[in-house]
Order: C-alpha cells, then structure tokens, then sequence
C-alpha cells in the first residue's frame, strides 16, 4: 500500500441529549486512507457513517461536538501531517475543497437552483486560486468534459432542474474536484441514482482513481458497490468500526458476525432465493440513544455469548491472507476473536 | 366479471390464466405549454402505447430507468392519471368509461404503495388514525359487536370507529408492527416501518390488486430483504395480485412471475423471470442486467461458508479475479429526451448492436420465431434456465436482432443520426 494520506484516530461524535447527557454517535472510530486508495465505509442508515465523513471536515451540525484526531498527511511526501480537527478555521478553508473534496447523496439539494451550473461549478473553481472569469469558466468546461456530460459547452448555462439525476451527480462530482483534491468523501454519491447511472458513476470515479491518483473514501449501504470499487473496507455498526479488511477478505471470510449477517442478506442476481425466504437480518438496528451494553450487536447476533452482553469487546488483529495487498491490515472488534477475560 | 371476495389461488400457470388487469394501447401524452417566458415546449410522450396483461394471483414486475414511463404507467393503470389513449379494464369491466362515483366505489379494489411513505403519509396523522381512514371511508372496518357500518343511528358512528380501532390493531399485525405503532406519528418509525405503515394502508380495504411503485428503492439493503419477504408473504396469503415498478432488475427477482422491460414508454421485452434472467434478448435488458452492482462469485463461495475464529488463514490466493464493474459493457449514454424520441428503434442511439434498419423502423413487441435466439453474450453469470417451448411462446421482445452478438464490424454499425 502507498503512504497514509488520511488517518483518522479515536473519533468521537457527540449530541447532547437534554441539559447534561452526551450521547456518542460515532464512538472511537479509526480508519486510514492511503494515496490513491478507495476505501469502503459500510453501514445501515445511522450507523454513524455519514458523521464520520461530516467530522473530517468539521462540518458536524451544532450542538454536536467532536473529539480525536484526524491527521492528514502534508502535499509534499515529507512534509508532517497536520490535525484537522485542530487547524484554525481559516488554515481549515484551505483544506476543504482544494485537498478534501465532498459529495453528497441528494444532487438537488446541494446545487443551487438559482444559478447555472457553469457558475457554480466556476466559483468551486475560483474559490481556492484566484482566476480571472473566463479562466474559471474554461476550467469549468474542461471539469464537466472530464465527468462525461454530453455537449458540455452547452450545458455551462443550464440550470439546475434541466439536468437528468446521473448528470446533476456528476456536475457535483465536478465541483469536487474543481480544485484538485487529493481525497474524495463520496456519502451515499450513487444511492439515489438509477443502476445504470450509478454504474457510471462508479466507473468514473474508477476511472479518476487511476488517472489522477485521487483517494475516495466511498460511504454506503451497499455492499455489492464496495465489491466493486474499493480494495478495502471499514464495516460499521452503532457508531463503531467492528470489521476492517481488504476488500477480497471481507467476502470471502468476514469475521465479524454482523459482517455475515450483511453479506447473507446481499441478493445475488440470477440465484433467487424462494419466494419470501430471502435471508434477513432480524431486529432493527440499534440506536445511539438505546445502546444495548455490552456489544451493540449482541441483541441480534446469532453467535452470543454471555460476555457480550456485559463487556464491550476490544478491537483485535486478525490474520488476513499475507500475499494480497492490504491484508495485513486487519482488524474485528468480537469477543468471538479476542481473550475472554476470566 | 368475477365475484370480488373470491381471490384466486396464485396458482403457478393454470390453463388459461384470468385477467384481471389489462391495458390496450395505453398512451399518456404531457401537452405542451408555454414556459412562462412565452418559448413554446414540445409535448411529452410518456407511454407510447402499451400492451399489458396482469394475470389475477401473479407478481408482474415493470423494470426500466427514470423518465421509461413507469410511474406513469402505473397511475394510468389505477386512473390516477387519465390517459391520452387506449383502454384499461379491471375484472373486465373498462376502467376508464366508470363515472367518477363509480370509479371511486372501485378503488378498494385495487390499491398502490408508494416510494417512500414519508411523504404519502400525513405528517401529523398518527398511525391508527392513517390506517383507519380508509377502513371508515369504504366501510371496511369489520364486524365490531354491531353489524357492518353505515346501520345507521345513535352511537353507530362510535361502534364503527372502535371496530376500526380493533382492525387497526390487526393490520399491523399482518406487517410485523406492534400495537404501539398505532400512537406513533411517521417520523418517529424508521424507514422499514414506515414502509410497512404505507403496506398496511394498502391491505386495510382488502385489495385484489397492489401496485408497488419503487416499494424498496428508499430503504436499507438490509431492510429491503424484510419488505420484499413481506409482500411474498402477503401475496401468498390473500391471493394478491401484485405489479412491482422498479428501476433495479434485483429488486424484483424474488418476487416477480413475469417481467416487462420499459423503454421511453414503450415494452420491449417481457417474459417470465427466469427467462428474462437467463436469457436476456433485448440489448437494453441485458444492459440493465450489467449494470446490477454485483460481488465476484468466486468472493461469495468462500464467504457462504463463514470461516471460524482464526478467519482469513486459509483463504487461497485470488485467481487474478478481475472485477465484474470492470470487464463488462456498461450501458452507454441516458435515456433520451422523450420530447424528442429518436426515429425507428427508440434504443438504437444507446444499442451496442444497432443497425441501419433500427434507425429507419420501430420493431413492435413480438414472440420470438422458433427455435429460439441465444442469449446475449457478456452478461452476468447466472444458471441455464431449460428450454422449453413455452418459455419462448411467452417471451416477447421488441427488436430486430434480438440476442445477437453485440460487436459489430465498424462498416456494419450504424452511422450517427
């Protein structure tokens, strides 16, 4: 694997809850991205991954707070990494956008509907080098040609609504990447997009991946989309990391019972379950609020043991496979794979 | 005309299967408008005259991309929307001729569930009383102690809500919700429930007919297993007929008998599931197909057996497993402007395998000729269905090279419109 260029360590986000209890959504979660390296983020809906994303560029809604650090590694390969949850606000408008860039599900709320999209796209543009108007706005063609929008020049004065969905996605993907960042948050970018669009989606991330080195840090829900683009993968459950593997090991031997139970509901095309028998995973996840004690999962793992309902299970090594990249980096939070206290 | 209260067994395929929904050259044109600056819009086509058949206990499913017609097709087929042209007619009877009245006695007949039932539930409606307007508005609350509603007299009007209030309590049960959900407004369910909720609202007037639009694109994957089991189970058990509108050939497979395949408002293929599945004919269809996000099925072996504690150890090393998202043709381009539909072949602009004669003709839906056309190569493995003569009889398809090879010699392939 190439060198760290984001490193999350021990995040925590926080929401109070009346006047003097802090309910922890995210709860002391690590994940490292390298150069050029599209990690996987899994979860159900309020699993605390999409706050994960929101923190490393600070932009968790108040009242929440955040706690840990998130390192990102400086441009030049030698130069130290900084925190960004301990940069000054302006120091902060420098990394947002020109080295962090951010996409997010719903293309329609994100755009503004009062400008076109060549204005917007010019002004992502603009807003980290100065750049006179024409300069921004031949930018912002160059930008759109690259994400595929047929007749671009055309669409530079179109408005928001006159988009279809898929290129809506990939106008925001332009803003993105308007000031050449190294690392892509992607939340949800393809969930609300028709397969085939999401497909395309997904190849021109691919595509940019390998053309231009950029990282991607890919938030979703489904499984079968990581298969397909990322080389590793974070699994989370109730605000924590409880599986961490390359992308060939998680499938082919996930540790994690939770991780078994997600790919045993995955459908597989063209292998139907009986009618009505698909797998399921019972129960509902669990909320921040309601945390069960112990293992969060416990109450709906089928593999429970006692401890798990009374002791939170530490983060333990696993062996992965030594000769597929990333391997070494593995990593389950289960009492099924760590000492049992006595 | 069938009796109403007597659903059908889904019997599996009966001689001579009963109609129960059927539509014949189905058109819904958008007319034009002036824009407010005074720039004068095209008219919309957005159903081109459909064909479609819904055998009484089947599951049909209606596969295609945003902006194919779908939803459309859905409300016209309910008279939710008036079509431009063409006939609808349920158990028989022509939906579209019913006075207002009449049509409004039928709609318990036929039902439909939406999308995402945050936004077709009322914000400030709590569960009970969402469930039980329907029941109370066709008079379907059930035998309390008194007899059916609408007897008339004092305390009637009370009798009829606490029946409701009882049948309330039952419906959720048929959807897996507690009784406690009756006292919770939608935003305090997940998107599961609420989802439920939206099933529950359908099946209180007990239906012959459901229609499902996008019933679980909204929802969790790992949710969307739950939701679809539910509908198998319910179909199963009141001999529902139900249609599936999706844009995800994936997320009808468990359910579907049949599936048609929309595009810009027109069929292009239908078959039953397990053909369509294995032997996609149309070029759309099969693109569809690919672009089903999917894990490598070397990955998924391994894992169908969970490893012990020590996982990973003996997983052997990766057979140079190209990635499935790599090596296959994506569907190239969206659909096109339905204002502007292309000439002949409304795909041949996106097919890989288009030819001079799809660009000056439209092929219409039709029976394949015998013996039957290969599959179309390149798309995703899956198991040979048998063939058999009335698995070809009942697979329609609208193209002119149907399952061919989708390489062409660069003199053959059509030149740009």
């Amino acid at each position: 694997m190439s060198s760290t260029l984001l490193e999350i360590e021990d995040l925590e986000v926080m929401f109070p809850q009346g006047r003097e209890k802090w309910i922890a959504a995210v709860r002391g979660v690590s994940l490292a991205v390298g150069r050029g390296e599209c990690v996987g983020l899994v979860g159900e809906s309020g699993s605390g991954k999409s706050l994960t994303a929101l923190a490393v560029l600070r932009l968790v809604p108040p009242p929440g707070r955040v706690r840990g650090r998130v390192l990102l590694a400086g441009r030049a390969p030698d130069a130290a990494a900084e925190d960004l949850l301990a940069l000054p606000e302006a120091a902060l408008r420098r990394v947002r956008g020109a080295r962090i860039g951010i996409v997010f599900q719903e293309p329609m709320t994100a755009l503004n509907p009062f400008y076109t999209i060549g204005f917007q796209i010019a002004e992502a543009v603009a807003a980290q080098r100065p750049a006179s108007r024409r300069a921004a706005r031949r930018e912002a063609l160059r930008l759109l040609d690259r994400m595929a929008i047929p007749d671009a020049r055309r669409r530079l004065d179109d408005y928001p609504h006159q988009l279809s969905g898929g290129q809506r996605q990939r106008v925001l993907l332009a803003m993105a990447l308007a000031a050449g960042p190294e690392l892509l948050l992607a939340d949800e970018a393809t969930t609300a997009l028709d397969v085939t669009l999401q497909a395309e989606v997904l190849a021109l991330l691919d595509e940019l991946r390998r053309d231009l080195g950029l990282a991607v840090l890919l938030i979703t829900h489904d499984l079968a989309v990581v298969a397909e683009t990322c080389e590793r993968v974070v699994v989370m459950y109730a605000g924590q990391a409880v599986e961490e593997a390359a992308v060939e090991d998680l499938f082919r031997s996930p540790a994690h019972p939770y991780t078994r139970a997600l790919l045993a509901t995955l459908p597989r095309l063209g292998q139907p379950a009986a009618r009505g028998r698909l797998p399921v995973l019972p129960g509902q996840p669990a909320e921040p609020a309601a945390r069960p004690p112990g293992c969060a999962f416990h109450p709906r793992c089928p593999e429970a043991m006692p401890i798990c309902a009374a002791a939170e299970p530490p983060e333990t090594g696993v062996a992965g496979a030594p000769d597929r990249p990333g391997s070494r980096r593995r990593r389950v939070r289960c009492w099924l794979h760590a000492e049992v206290p006595h | 005309m069938s009796a109403p209260s007597a659903p059908a067994p889904p019997a599996p395929a009966p001689p001579a299967p009963e109609v129960l929904l059927a539509a014949a050259g189905l058109e819904k044109r958008y007319r034009a408008r002036r824009s407010p600056f005074g720039r004068r819009r095209a008219a919309v086509t957005a159903l081109a005259g459909v064909d479609l058949e819904v055998r009484r206990g089947e599951c049909l499913a209606v596969v295609g991309e945003s902006g194919s017609g779908k939803t459309t097709l859905a409300r016209c087929l309910l008279r939710l929307v008036e079509p431009t042209a063409g006939r609808v007619s349920f158990a028989g009877e022509d939906l579209l001729a019913l006075p207002a009245g009449e049509l409004r006695r039928r709609r318990r007949r036929f039902q439909m569930i939406y999308q995402d039932p945050y936004d077709s539930l009322d914000p400030r409606q709590r569960v009970g009383a969402a469930l039980a307007e329907p029941l109370l508005l066709h008079g379907r609350e059930g035998t309390g102690d008194g007899g059916r509603g609408g007897d008339g007299g004092a305390g009637s009007w009370r009798r009829r809500r606490l029946a409701a209030g009882r049948r309330t309590v039952e419906l959720l049960a048929t959807v897996g919700l507690a009784e406690s959900a009756v006292r919770r407004y939608p935003h305090q369910l997940s998107g599961g429930q609420r989802q439920r909720v939206g099933i529950a609202r359908a099946l209180a007037v007990e239906p012959e007919l459901l229609i499902a639009d996008e019933p679980v694109s909204a929802l969790d994957v790992s949710v969307r297993s739950q939701i679809l089991n539910l509908l198998a189970e319910l179909q199963q058990r009141m001999g529902l007929t139900l249609v599936l509108i999706a844009h995800d050939l994936a997320a009808v497979e468990q359910l579907a008998d049949r599936v048609a395949v929309l595009y810009l408002g027109r069929i292009v293929e239908l078959a039953p599931r397990a053909e369509l599945f294995a032997r996609p004919l149309h070029h759309y269809t099969a693109g569809l197909l690919a672009a089903v996000p999917a894990v490598p099925a070397a990955w998924m072996q391994a894992g169908a057996a969970p490893a012990g504690p020590i996982a990973g150890e003996a997983a052997p090393p990766a057979p140079a497993a190209r990635r499935h998202f790599q090596a296959r043709p994506p569907l190239a381009g969206e659909p096109p402007n339905p204002a502007v539909p292309p000439s002949g072949c409304p795909f041949h602009p996106r097919c890989p395998a288009a030819r001079a004669r799809c660009i000056a003709e439209r092929p219409e839906l039709a029976p394949l000729p015998v013996p039957a056309t290969p599959a179309i190569q390149g798309t995703p493995e899956r198991p040979e269905t048998p063939e058999t003569p009335e698995n070809t009889a009942e697979h329609l398809v609208a193209c002119f090279f149907p399952g061919q090879q989708t390489r062409l010699p660069r003199s053959e392939a059509p030149a740009a419109p």
